[in-house]
C-alpha cells in the first residue's frame, strides 16, 4: 500500500467534489432540508404533548442525524466507485498499480470529510432552530458514529460489489438500499414496537443497536455496553463478508473481460 | 532481455475463444506492432498485459518477473493509452494530469507543464476534460501515459482520431522517445503506413492466433508481386502476344498496361519492350506494402 497513490485518489475526489453540484447537495442541501422537515414534525408533536414530546422529539431528531450519517457513509463508497464508471475513466486507474484497498481507503478519507460537514450542519441546525443539543449523548456520540461509519462502509462495499458485477443497471441500489432497511433498525421508533419475526432480523443489523442505545441514552443516561459490544461484532463480520463479496465480484469482473466495459 | 515474455495466453469467454495460446515477446527498445482484424484478440491481449482481464491459463512476465505476483512493481513501469478510455471528464486537464502523476508517484509537476508544451497541448492545461475533442483527448492520454517515464508503454490506437499533421508529431515525439530512453512499445493501429514506420516487428493476430510474426519488410515479401504499370506514347501493337509469349499476366486499357509480375522480372520486362521497340511514355510499380499483407492474411483466414 502506498500513501501518494492513497492521496492521488483523494485528490481526485477533492477536485471532483469541488465542482459538483449534486455532490455539495449531498453533504449540505440534503441534511439541512432533511433536519428542517423532521424539526417540524417533531415542533408539531411537542405542542400536541409537551410532556412526553421534548423526549419524542430528541429521538426523532438524533435518530435522523445518525442516520444520516450512516446513509452518507455507505453512498460515498459506492458513489466513488460510480463516478469513474460514469466518466469511463475507472480502466486509467486499474491500469496503474493501484490496489483496490488503497482506492477504498481514499473513498473513506473523503466520506469522513464529508461526515464531518454532515454533523457539523445538522448538529447546529437542531441546536439552533429546534433547541437539541446531539452532544447530548456525550462520549456514547463516538462509538455510535464509528458503529454506522463501519456498517455504511460494509453496505457501500456491498453495492459496488453488485455495481462491478451488474453494471449501472444496477446503480438504483448504491442510492435506496438504506432505504430498505430503514423500516426495521428502529432509527425513529423502539425495536419493541416491530413484529417480533422483524424484530430478530433487526438484531442481526448493527445499526439497530446504535439507535436503540440512542434512546437508551436520551431516556435514562446509560449506555448498553452489552449492545454496542455486540454490533461490534457483527460490524466485524459484516465488513469481512463485504469486502470478500466485493474481492469476489471485482475478480469476476476481470474473468468476464467486463471492466473496461463498465459504464 | 527481453521486456516482456508471454507464453500460451488462453482466454475464452463462455464458449467463444479469444486467445488460443499466443505466445510471443518484446526486446528492449522494440516496437512491436499488433495488427489484426476486429475481433481478433488485439484488445483482449493489451487488457491481459495491463491485468483488468484475468486470462485462463499461460504466463506472462515483465522486466523479468512474473507479471501477475508482482502487479504493483510491473505496473508501475508500465503505461498505456487508447483512443477508447476517458479522462476524468470534470477535472481540467492539469488536475487530470496531476493525479496521474500522484498516483505514479511522480513528485516533479513541472513535467506536466513541458509535456504539454511538448505536445502543444499548454493552451489545453485548464479546460475541463469532457470539453476535448477526440483528437485533443487523445494529446492528452499520450502525455499521461509518458508521466511516470514507463519502460514500456502500450498503445491501442494512439493516433486514430488526429489530423495527419498532429499523428506525424506524435510518432516523431515517441520515436524520440524510443531513441533517447530506449523505451519499449506494443502497438496497435489500423494505419498500416503507420504500423510501418513505427515499428520493428508485426503481429498478425487472426481469430486468437498469431498468424504471422515478422518485419513489416520481411512481411510484405509474403506477396511476391508488384504491380507495373506502363504508360506508352501510342497503344501497342501486338503486345498481348509479346506478354503471352513470357506468361505474364496483363490487363491493357488505351494505352496504359497493368503487369502484376515479380520484382526481379520488371528489370529484364522492361529491356525486351524497349527491344521490341514500344515506345514508352512513363512507368510506375506499386510495391506491396503491410495493407495488402493484412488483407491477404485477413482474407486466407
Amino acid at each position: 500500500m502506498k500513501l501518494h497513490r492513497i492521496n492521488a485518489i483523494i485528490l481526485h475526489h477533492l477536485y471532483f467534489w469541488k465542482r459538483s453540484v449534486p455532490r455539495w447537495m449531498d453533504v449540505i442541501y440534503w441534511p439541512v432540508i432533511t433536519i428542517a422537515f423532521w424539526g417540524f414534525v417533531t415542533q408539531f408533536l411537542q405542542k400536541q404533548d409537551p410532556n412526553a414530546g421534548t423526549v419524542v422529539a430528541a429521538f426523532f431528531l438524533g435518530g435522523i442525524i445518525l442516520w444520516m450519517l450512516f446513509q452518507r457513509s455507505q453512498q460515498d463508497l459506492a458513489i466513488s466507485y460510480l463516478q469513474d464508471i460514469w466518466s469511463r475513466s475507472i480502466v486509467n486507474l486499474y491500469v496503474s498499480p493501484l490496489t483496490n484497498a488503497e482506492f477504498v481507503i481514499a473513498s473513506i478519507v473523503i466520506g469522513l470529510m464529508k461526515v464531518g460537514i454532515t454533523i457539523v450542519i445538522m448538529a447546529s441546525m437542531a441546536a439552533i432552530m429546534y433547541a437539541f443539543n446531539i452532544f447530548v449523548l456525550g462520549f456514547s456520540l463516538l462509538p455510535f458514529i464509528a458503529l454506522l461509519l463501519i456498517f455504511g462502509w460494509s453496505v457501500g462495499l456491498f453495492v459496488t460489489g453488485i455495481i462491478f458485477r451488474f453494471g449501472t443497471d444496477a446503480q438504483i441500489i448504491a442510492f435506496s438500499l438504506s432505504f430498505l432497511i430503514q423500516p426495521i433498525v428502529a432509527v425513529f421508533y423502539p425495536l419493541s414496537i416491530l413484529p417480533p419475526i422483524l424484530q430478530k432480523v433487526a438484531q442481526l443489523i448493527p445499526i439497530t443497536h446504535v439507535f436503540e442505545g440512542m434512546r437508551s441514552v436520551l431516556a435514562t443516561g446509560s449506555i448498553p455496553v452489552q449492545s454496542l459490544l455486540w454490533s461490534f461484532g457483527l460490524n466485524i463480520v459484516y465488513l469481512v463478508l463485504c469486502a470478500w463479496f466485493f474481492g469476489r465480484m471485482f475478480n469476476h469482473v476481470k474473468k468476464m473481460g467486463m471492466l473496461a466495459k463498465l459504464e | 532481455m527481453n521486456v516482456l515474455e508471454v507464453a500460451n495466453l488462453e482466454k475464452s469467454y463462455k464458449q467463444f475463444k479469444a486467445l488460443k495460446g499466443i505466445s510471443f515477446d518484446i526486446g528492449r527498445g522494440e516496437i512491436l506492432g499488433f495488427l489484426g482484424p476486429n475481433g481478433a484478440g488485439k484488445t483482449t491481449t493489451i487488457q491481459i498485459l495491463l491485468q483488468i482481464i484475468t486470462p485462463d491459463s499461460g504466463s506472462i512476465n515483465i522486466f523479468g518477473m512474473d507479471a501477475f505476483k508482482n502487479r504493483e512493481q510491473v505496473l508501475q513501469k508500465m503505461n498505456f493509452t487508447s483512443a477508447y478510455v476517458h479522462l476524468f471528464g470534470a477535472l481540467s486537464v492539469w488536475e487530470n494530469l496531476k493525479v496521474f502523476a500522484k498516483l505514479y508517484g511522480v513528485k516533479n509537476y513541472n513535467k506536466i507543464d513541458k509535456l504539454l508544451k511538448e505536445f502543444e497541448a499548454a493552451d489545453l492545461r485548464d479546460k475541463k476534460a469532457v470539453t476535448l475533442s477526440s483528437g485533443q483527448l487523445t494529446r492528452i492520454m499520450v502525455i499521461k501515459a509518458l508521466l511516470n517515464d514507463p519502460e514500456l508503454l502500450l498503445l491501442d490506437e494512439p493516433t486514430s482520431s488526429l489530423d495527419p499533421d498532429i499523428a506525424g508529431k506524435m510518432r516523431e515525439i515517441l520515436k524520440e522517445v524510443r531513441r533517447t530512453r530506449n523505451l519499449t512499445m506494443l502497438y496497435t493501429s489500423h494505419n498500416m503506413a503507420e504500423i510501418e514506420e513505427m515499428c520493428d516487428r508485426v503481429i498478425f493476430l487472426s481469430h486468437g492466433k498469431i498468424v504471422a510474426n515478422d518485419s513489416p519488410q520481411k512481411l510484405t515479401q509474403i506477396i511476391p508481386d508488384h504491380l507495373l504499370r506502363v504508360q506508352f506514347k501510342e497503344t501497342p501493337k501486338n503486345i498481348k502476344e509479346f506478354l503471352k509469349e513470357r506468361r505474364i499476366k496483363s490487363e491493357l486499357k488505351d494505352n496504359t498496361l497493368d503487369i502484376t509480375t515479380a520484382d526481379e522480372a520488371i528489370p529484364v520486362l522492361l529491356q525486351e519492350m524497349y527491344n521490341a521497340n514500344y515506345k514508352i511514355k512513363d512507368i510506375h510499380i506499386d510495391e506491396p506494402d503491410l495493407e495488402d499483407v493484412f488483407l491477404k492474411i485477413a482474407r486466407e483466414q
